[in-house]
């Protein structure tokens, strides 16, 4: 049974494996994109509980995936974890304004971010009951 | 003196033998001697070159000396130059040239002294080269500054570049770390896991070399986001003293604070406060290495706050003391490992607080511990509206020569700002080159937007705002407006009076009910 699903998109194809790896080692249901298409895609076909998104990405960058998400009834409500190694103040206002939960930078700790995970998808579970 | 300019000047007399003998009498290398019969040749060729010096004959038919130099003192680009009238009346008249600059003009009398002459029109050419040598320095000057601003801002680019590319790989390395670590691959025997522990620890250190080159970046370059303003000190040091308490405690470390709740507000900016706290309350947890305290300290000084981070460490020794603060510092010490730091630290948290009008420095003997401390202004609005002038507009590179500060107030005393504000204001403010902050006055809470433009910009400014606050079609409100200019000398000194403020009535209904402001 899983623990819930999980959206995970990066262009760097180790950081999706490594990703991939711990997050189905904690239970959880893990699908992967690796563009801003795909991702808006995949978040379509599959409806997980959480995306965890990079921001520079081909195809459609991070924020870009984040203005389409939101704009699609299916996916609008979806939450969006952002792990990026961009730090400009620019793209955490943007963060901020597209309403993404939590902004992670890359490294990151995978603590850090298994805790943010776990917090997010109970969360979006207490409110689908 | 270094100018390659030919220096000029320029003889009027409406007698040709006249101006053949001045000519003779003057000449020499490196002067270029103009000429003219009439004032009228005179006015054209002043306007054509950059003169040094005008010998006018005071008598000419036509236009005489004194209406040429009046007619010189209208015109921007010939008011500066010097004039020694040449004549052999009219006396009297010199007052009518009070107007001009002091040393501006001379007289000489007809017959004139040929050794008199020519030292005077020395006088007034070593004047002018100088002039010439000071423009074409300053001209140097600023070419520089505008190298070295463009070279600064490459340096910036270059190492946001490189930091950017260095986190891709080094998340890799530290997540496939991490996982053996965690045992997802299989379980480790305790070298196994004593080794991937190592290189984790080691991967967190170049994470924090990384970030800490790209703050330090920021701030050296002044492209750090400072946001001053009304703080209390204790939130900050709560925070702080609760991040470290399990972390000291595991050390055998007491962590004390020591401050009083009823401390008055500092004005501070928050992040970088703890930014800085964490780093000296980190440093004298890692560099104790065993038990020993640690106090955390606040209190009121001569009109300011000082902090203080106390502990009971190694010391630093006199000769160490001075280089702390530098880049790259790491003092020697018998520390296992662990204790090992990026060596920014304390150059970054000088830097901040020295940004934040204070001064970092610290007391220390080797063996008795050490006592870091700085001292911060304490709050209030004028102090506030000042600094945020200064930090926004020093942090641009710009040669722009005008903001405007521009200060939003609901009206009737403590009336709360109205939400359709806080949002029309979020619309109409552009993206970089305007800040809205939000400041604490007394009772009342005054919305001030520092605009990159002069006064009549702000004004369209504010019409924009009006507008938008129609198309909302939200109740009317009064809303009251103040609005200064700040020229390019008053930037880095401004000081905001708020005894000097004069609101008006900005009349916010938009379109839709027919009015407009004032």
């Amino acid at each position: 049974m899983s623990r819930g699903k999980i959206l995970v998109v990066d262009d760097e194809p180790e950081i999706v494996r490594s990703l991939q790896l711990r997050l189905s080692a904690a239970g959880y249901e893990v699908h992967t994109a690796m563009d801003g298409l795909s991702a808006t895609k995949k978040a379509i076909e599959t409806q997980p509980e959480l995306i965890l998104l990079d921001i520079g990405m081909p195809a459609g960058n991070g924020h870009v995936v984040v203005e389409r998400l939101r704009n699609i009834g299916e996916t609008s409500h979806i939450p969006i974890i952002y792990l990026t190694a961009r730090t400009s103040d620019e793209d955490y206002r943007k963060a901020r304004d597209g309403g993404v939960c939590k902004y992670i930078t890359k490294p990151f700790d995978s603590e850090v971010l298994m805790a943010a995970i776990e917090s997010q998808i109970e969360r979006s579970f207490e409110l689908q009951v | 003196m270094g100018d390659v300019k030919d220096l000029a000047i320029l003889i009027v007399d409406d007698r040709p033998e006249n101006l053949a003998s001045m000519e003779q009498l003057l000449v020499q290398d490196d002067l270029r001697i103009l000429t003219a019969e009439s004032g009228n040749e005179a006015l054209g060729l002043m306007l054509e070159n950059d003169l040094a010096l005008v010998l006018l004959d005071v008598q000419m038919p036509g236009m005489d000396g004194f209406e040429v130099a009046e007619l010189m003192r209208r015109n921007e680009r010939t008011r500066r130059i010097p004039i020694i009238f040449v004549t052999a009346i009219n006396k009297e008249r010199r007052h009518i040239f009070s107007g001009f600059e002091a040393g501006a003009v001379d007289y000489m009398f007809k017959p004139v002294d040929p050794f008199i002459m020519r030292s005077k029109v020395q006088v007034f050419l070593d004047i002018k080269r100088h002039e010439l040598a000071r423009e074409s320095l300053l001209l140097e000057l600023n070419a520089a500054n505008q190298r070295l601003q463009e070279i600064s801002q490459r340096k910036s680019d270059f190492l946001s570049a490189a930091s950017h590319e260095l986190r891709t790989p080094l998340t890799i390395i530290k997540e496939y770390c991490s996982l053996l670590h965690d045992q997802v691959a299989g379980p480790l025997n305790e070298d196994q896991h004593k080794f991937t522990e190592s290189a984790l620890r080691n991967c967190n250190r170049l994470a924090d070399l990384v970030n800490d080159l790209l703050d330090l970046d920021a701030i050296e370059s002044g492209h750090a986001d400072f946001r001053r303003m009304a703080l209390d000190i204790n939130t900050v040091l709560a925070e702080v003293h609760e991040d470290f308490l399990s972390r000291c405690e595991s050390l055998e470390q007491t962590l004390v604070l020591e401050s009083s709740p009823d401390l008055p507000p500092v004005l501070g900016d928050g992040p970088k406060l703890t930014q800085v706290l964490v780093n000296l309350v980190g440093n004298a947890h890692k560099f104790m290495g065993g038990a020993g305290t640690i106090t955390l300290r606040a209190y009121v000084q001569d009109d300011q706050l000082r902090v203080e981070v106390q502990d009971t460490g190694p010391g630093i020794s006199p000769e160490d003391k001075d280089r702390v603060f530098e880049k790259f510092t790491q003092l020697s010490r018998k520390d296992g490992p662990g204790a090992k730091g990026t060596g920014l630290g304390l150059a970054i948290s000088h830097k901040i607080i020295e940004l934040l009008d204070g001064q970092l420095d610290l007391e220390s003997e080797p063996g008795r511990g050490s006592l870091f401390y700085f001292s911060l202004p304490l709050f209030s609005a004028a102090r506030q509206v000042s600094a945020m002038v200064a930090d926004h507009t020093k942090s641009r590179h710009n040669e722009g020569d005008s903001w405007s500060l521009l200060l939003l107030k609901a009206g009737g005393g403590a009336q709360a700002m109205p939400e359709a504000l806080e949002e029309t204001l979020a619309q109409v403010v552009r993206k970089g080159d305007d800040l809205v902050e939000e400041v604490r006055w007394g009772e009342e809470v005054i919305k001030t937007v520092l605009l990159k433009t002069t006064q009549d910009g702000a004004f369209s400014f504010l019409a924009r705002l009006d507008q938008a606050m129609g198309e909302q079609s939200v109740m009317p409100c009064r809303l009251q407006y103040s609005l200064m200019e700040i020229g390019r000398q008053e930037r880095d000194q401004f000081v905001w009076d708020p005894e000097s403020l004069v609101f008006s009535d900005l009349a916010l209904t938009g379109e839709s009910k027919g009015m407009k402001h004032v």
